[in-house]
């Protein structure tokens, strides 16, 4: 298990050259490679990785715990029920390791797991 | 009488002054907060506080209630917006500058008594923005810990003029959303039945300890988009200011930020590039 630390890791000292990364996120990927490609210096995105991106679903019930949505809320914005919303909202909450929606918003604003 | 006596007796009779303007605000789920009636048929309480928002009934100081619906919270700034039938008033006249160790009263309401306190200001900074992006005007901290039940009580001077709502920080500090930002949000409320949010319309990734966040998606249609900013992209400052991380972003994104102009300096291959972004309004749902 990683440290949610942000100490250690990513500073300058850990600039990685092309060739040297190992990226598991798709899109993170994507994009790195783009830029290796194009001979540039990338940096290694080693924090916080432990936290899995939201699927889609997630990342519009994640938008709508940012506006303080309630569950009944989100079921209406969404075309759900009030019960499947619970899940998604508890699945973000899983992923995210948050103690309570709060909690939850701050992660996600801080790692970016919602487009902004 | 002593001047103990004559303080206690003032800071009283402010409480029952301000009493019939205090209510006690009771979600579904039972839980009760305080808020204040912000003029004629508005409520302010505090968002936080306000659970099982379907069915919410409004304590008054007189032992009527009524029901009230929500016209909308702002989590930005923790302002929530109740519609209801109250008794007449107009807008609570406002405080001007607070000072450290200056008298409060935080005016809140249980559902059968009043809930206040004297207490003072202990500390009063400049304007900050909440993690959601909301600006607010002043860090006024209270020199006392609120109670669940006193989370929305009106925030007033010795001569009654109003400071602010009193909401719980994480720590359980009690800040004062100043009233000229609650007026705001009451606006924007009343208005539309939310606060808007400033959109960029990318996803992003936090790079290295606090170095700025890589730009990893854009969305179709976005601001992103029409400024040209590309993936792969680092943001490292915004206008002109250092961009700490993905938060400090997400932080600047707030209601203020809609339609204004920014230039994001943005690392590009480890080239610097300005880029200029008429930022937009959220879309919602």
């Amino acid at each position: 298990m990683m440290s949610r630390s942000r100490s250690g890791s990513g500073r300058g000292g850990d600039l990685a050259r092309t060739g040297g990364l190992s990226i598991a996120d798709p899109a993170l990927a994507d994009a790195a490679a783009a830029l290796i490609a194009a001979g540039y210096t990338v940096l290694p995105p080693t924090e916080h990785a432990e936290h899995p991106r939201l699927s889609a679903r997630e990342q519009q019930v994640a938008a709508l715990l940012l506006d303080g949505a309630s569950n009944k809320v989100i079921a209406r914005e969404l075309d759900i029920s009030v019960h499947t919303a619970k899940f998604h909202v508890t699945a973000v909450m899983d992923k995210v390791d948050a103690r309570n929606r709060a909690d939850a918003v701050a992660i996600i604003l801080r790692e970016g797991l919602i487009a902004l | 009488m002593s001047i103990l006596s004559d303080l206690s007796n003032d800071a009283a009779a402010l409480a029952a002054g301000v009493s019939p303007r205090v209510v006690a605000v009771e979600g579904s789920n039972g839980r009760s907060s305080s808020g204040f009636i912000w003029r004629t048929g508005l409520v302010v309480t505090a968002e936080e506080a306000l659970e099982g928002e379907d069915e919410v009934t409004v304590h008054f100081g007189n032992g009527a209630s009524t029901k009230a619906t929500l016209a909308g919270r702002d989590p930005s700034t923790d302002v929530a917006l109740l519609r209801a039938e109250t008794p007449e008033f107009g807008e609570w006249a406002t405080a001007d500058a607070v000072q450290p160790a200056s008298f409060a009263l935080v005016a809140g309401r249980g559902e059968t008594s009043a809930i206040a306190t004297l207490t003072s200001v202990g500390e009063v900074g400049p304007a900050w923005r909440s993690m959601r992006g909301g600006r607010i005007d002043a860090n006024i901290v209270l020199a006392l810990r609120l109670s669940s039940r006193t989370e929305g009580a009106a925030v007033v001077t010795p001569d009654g003029k109003l400071i602010g709502m009193a909401v719980s920080s994480p720590r359980r500090r009690a800040l004062v959303i100043p009233a000229s930002t609650v007026a705001r949000a009451v606006a924007m409320l009343n208005e539309k039945g939310y606060v808007p949010r400033g959109w960029l319309g990318v996803m992003l990734h936090p790079v290295g300890s606090g170095s700025g966040a890589i730009v990893l998606g854009i969305e179709d249609g976005s601001p992103a988009t029409a400024a040209g900013l590309l993936v792969g992209d680092v943001i490292t400052t915004w206008d002109s200011e250092a961009v700490g991380s993905v938060g400090s972003i997400a932080q600047r994104l707030g209601a203020s930020a809609v339609g204004s102009k920014v230039k994001l300096g943005v690392s590009r291959g480890g080239n610097a590039h300005d880029v200029e972004v008429t930022l937009g309004e959220r879309p919602r749902g």
